[in-house]
């Protein structure tokens, strides 16, 4: 009943005439931020703070929250189109994405993106109003035993990510954790193998290793490949063949459905969770997909899951940040400080004080995603168009991108150098088919294993136990082992069966 | 940097400096003649930056000059610490400093710089505040009870702090030793997850800066003390360490510095600016709403902070055997 007065109340509020404005230039800035690499939500959401002071406290969320939005959906513009995941949660779009792209159909992958993020907003949407702000108490339930329990479940579902063997993609989830422990150690702080320099002390860059990995890498292997004068691509007959048909419809349904839902509980979690919600989706599409062999191929679900669940989880993370001042990641992070500077402190008390600010911002996601579908959907021939600039001058324009995107992280002429040392590493992986999806994922949730592991053990002093008396954490592991199990199992069941009949 | 090649452009420096010092007279004279640079060695966004910023553009209409900022977070702030000390000490290149990079990570870590000769300290505006917070059903009413019950039962009291080695930690750490408490201390590498943690029952206390005004204030958590001299104008009922018994204060200070060897009539045309820049109301606004502590240092006080600083957390880190003394 109050949710019902609240949404209605968020609505007024998010389509007046100002709010919309504000919520459109957020998503049009955030696409943009987006599709440039490098240049983050993050620095731009900081850059823009001082602009929000003169703004009232909904209207400057409004339109903060629009930028971290659109940038999610920018990143995956890129991540399809030319394979540099503009933030880490488009990683996985990359995979299916981009091979959608090499076969003519980077339409209906970008269209697919566009509505099934649109959709899932919906349902995340529905889900704030239906459980509403109590659902905030599942970000304080997980402390370091339950995220090591999470990430190592989240490991789990890494290795069964990419082509090729599950060895290779063991193999590369190692290096991966291997190469997060590069910096300082996050409990003593002392350095780890930087070789002496001060630059490496902070670890690797995430986005270095995207542009790297990915783009530079990318460009590599066009360069060195049959030079194609221009890709063969047919000219789409207009906007109507760029947009997903029938059968790509029927193929998204499920996955955009289960990519929401899974997205929307996980995006609850501070730490790592819109994250794991966009590979946890693509696993979960390809066990349940009846020829799994096209994942890695173009599998349109494997855009449409993925990329529902991490806009799910973009909005399912306001719900612990304005109810319980938790920030799931540092663009929150910035956020808040938006908020404070406004005077208003994000709480328990939020909701109940300020609903139109709660129910403001809310509906206004809703808004901001339908304005995304109908900014995009109308510039999809054009970005298609994109693909068909000869390669010979598309390639060094991905490569000029991802320098400047590069020095432009830090103001630092190590990253540029660093990104063309990943650039090399990430083709010569290619020549032996190694796939970098696993190993970026696992260095992104290596960080996170390492500490929680570390600050459970100082918890619970020294003994492991910790991680099986805690109830979340011991159900999350349990649930590890079953999907590590789960071919042996699924073997066993197989003979046990086979024998019946 | 190996020690010969930092001798030779010591010495390099000191002749060019003697040839540039009648020069250097004339130009302090008309001194900001162009735009100046400021450092930020931090990511933006943070309070630091946000502060700083707010500083820097109450400081331009004093010196008439605007004033270039630019975020150089690499290494730690590492990177920015090398540009600074390699720059011209004219006026035209300073940084924001903070007792982090200046007074506490050359003991933490090799550090390419040397805090205590490589810089020229200009003023201090800020500090981080500290404060010891508990749920607000936690068993633990005083500090007393806390540092008691740490002393009957070792290690099993937990502390959240944001880094090993934050000023937070250090002056925690160094009340529990004053006090025979032992303590376990788990760092979460920033304020707000060391606050979510207390929030969800996952540990016992946490040592951090504002992030946990907001909490307090709804009544979710305890505020048993601060380590800052003086008692903060957002929770004014919170005890300050004096008052708790202990002979000593934290002074996380937040300030403005250059390199080494610039004039003394730049180091007084900046300090003078940016100390009154901090009358301006824009900047007072945003030290309240990022509950940073105003702590105005003029260039006397900040030589003499810096100094100080830098002898007592080596004492305290040999004592705790942490960073470059823990073996």
């Amino acid at each position: 009943m109050d949710v019902i007065s609240g949404l209605i109340q968020g609505f007024t509020i998010s389509l007046s005439g100002a709010n919309l404005l504000w919520c459109l230039l957020g998503v049009g800035l955030g696409t943009a931020v987006g599709v440039l690499p490098g240049l983050g939500p993050t620095a731009t959401i900081s850059l823009l703070l001082p602009i929000t002071y003169r703004l009232d406290a909904t209207s400057a969320l409004i339109m903060l929250s629009g930028i971290y939005y659109g940038a999610m959906y920018g990143g995956s513009i890129t991540s399809i189109l030319v394979k540099i995941p503009g933030e880490a949660s488009s990683i996985v779009t990359c995979i299916d994405g981009y091979e959608m792209a090499r076969r003519g159909r980077a339409g209906p992958a970008l269209g697919i993106a566009a509505f099934g993020s649109f959709i899932a907003g919906v349902v995340a949407t529905l889900g704030i109003a239906a459980f509403g702000p109590p659902l905030a108490g599942l970000a304080i339930a997980f402390g370091p035993a339950e995220y090591t329990a999470l990430v190592t479940l989240g490991l789990v579902l890494v290795t069964q990510i990419g082509e090729g063997s599950r060895l290779r993609a063991f193999l590369m989830a190692g290096l991966g954790l291997l190469a997060s422990t590069i910096g300082l150690d996050p409990i003593s702080g002392t350095p780890r193998f930087t070789m002496g320099l001060a630059e490496l002390q902070d670890g690797l860059d995430i986005a270095v290793l995207a542009m790297g990995l990915f783009g530079v890498a990318e460009v590599l292997a066009l360069a060195a490949g049959p030079n194609e004068a221009a890709r063969a691509l047919d000219r789409p007959k207009g906007l109507r063949a760029l947009l997903p048909d029938a059968a790509d419809w029927r193929a998204s349904g499920g996955p955009i459905a289960r990519g929401s839902v899974l997205g929307f509980v996980l995006g609850l979690l501070p730490g790592g969770g819109a994250l794991i919600s966009s590979f946890a989706s693509y696993v979960m599409e390809k066990r349940l997909a009846r020829e799994p062999e096209r994942f890695g191929k173009g599998a349109i679900e494997g855009v449409a899951g993925p990329e529902s669940a991490n806009n799910a989880a973009a909005q399912a993370s306001f719900i612990p940040l304005l109810s319980l001042g938790i920030p799931s990641n540092v663009v929150m992070g910035v956020i808040i400080g938006a908020l404070m500077i406004q005077g208003i402190a994000p709480g328990p008390m939020l909701v109940a004080q300020r609903p139109d600010l709660f129910w403001g911002v809310i509906a206004s996601m809703l808004v901001g995603n339908l304005l995304l579908l109908v900014l995009n959907v109308p510039l999809l021939p054009l970005f298609v168009a994109l693909l068909r600039v000869p390669q010979r001058i598309l390639a060094p324009m991905i490569l000029l991108f991802c320098v400047v995107g590069s020095y432009s992280l830090q103001n630092s002429a190590f990253d540029v150098l660093l990104v063309g040392i990943f650039g090399i590493l990430g083709w010569s992986l290619r020549l032996v088919k190694l796939d970098p999806a696993p190993f970026m994922l696992a260095f992104i949730l290596g960080e996170l294993f390492e500490k929680s592991v570390r600050q459970a053990l100082l918890i619970g002093v020294g003994s492991p136990m910790i991680f099986v008396q805690k109830p979340i954490s011991a159900v999350l592991l349990a649930s590890a082992v079953l999907v590590l199990l789960w071919p042996l199992l699924r073997i066993g069941l197989g003979r046990r069966m086979g024998a019946g009949v | 940097m190996t020690v010969s090649r930092r001798k030779a452009m010591i010495a390099a420096g000191a002749a060019g400096g003697a040839l540039a010092l009648g020069h250097a007279r004339a130009q302090a004279q008309s001194y900001p003649s162009r735009p100046i640079t400021l450092l930020i060695p931090f990511a933006p966004g943070g309070a630091t930056d946000v502060t700083m910023r707010a500083l820097a553009k109450a400081a331009e209409s004093k010196l008439g000059q605007p004033i270039t900022i630019v975020n150089r977070p690499a290494g730690g702030g590492a990177q920015a610490m090398q540009e600074v000390a390699r720059a011209a000490p004219d006026g035209y290149t300073i940084m924001n400093s903070t007792a982090i990079q200046f007074a506490i990570a050359p003991h933490m870590r090799e550090v390419p710089y040397n805090a205590a000769t490589d810089y020229t300290p200009i003023m201090n505006y800020g500090a981080f505040n500290t404060f010891i917070a508990v749920r607000a059903d936690s068993q633990f009413q005083t500090l007393k009870d806390l540092t008691d019950y740490a002393k009957a039962n070792a290690r099993v009291v937990t502390v959240g702090v944001s880094v090993i080695g934050a000023s937070s930690h250090l002056g925690m750490a160094r009340l529990a030793q004053e006090a025979g408490a032992q303590v376990t201390f788990v760092p979460f590498g920033g304020g707000a997850p060391a606050v979510t943690a207390l929030l969800g029952r996952h540990i016992t206390s946490a040592v951090v800066s504002g992030e946990i005004l907001p909490h307090a204030a709804s009544g979710a958590v305890r505020l048993l003390g601060t380590l800052m001299g003086a008692r903060v104008p957002q929770a004014p009922s919170v005890p300050t360490i004096r008052e708790l018994g202990y002979n000593w204060e934290l002074n996380s200070w937040i300030g403005v510095a250059g390199p080494r060897g610039m004039p003394d009539a730049i180091v007084k045309r900046l300090e003078a600016a940016f100390l009154e820049a901090m009358n301006d109301d824009g900047f007072k606004r945003i030290m309240t709403e990022t509950a940073t502590a105003t702590n105005r240092q003029d260039n006397a006080a900040a030589r003499k902070q810096l100094g100080d600083d830098l002898k007592m957390y080596e004492a305290l880190l040999r004592q705790l055997r942490l960073g470059r003394y823990a073996n």
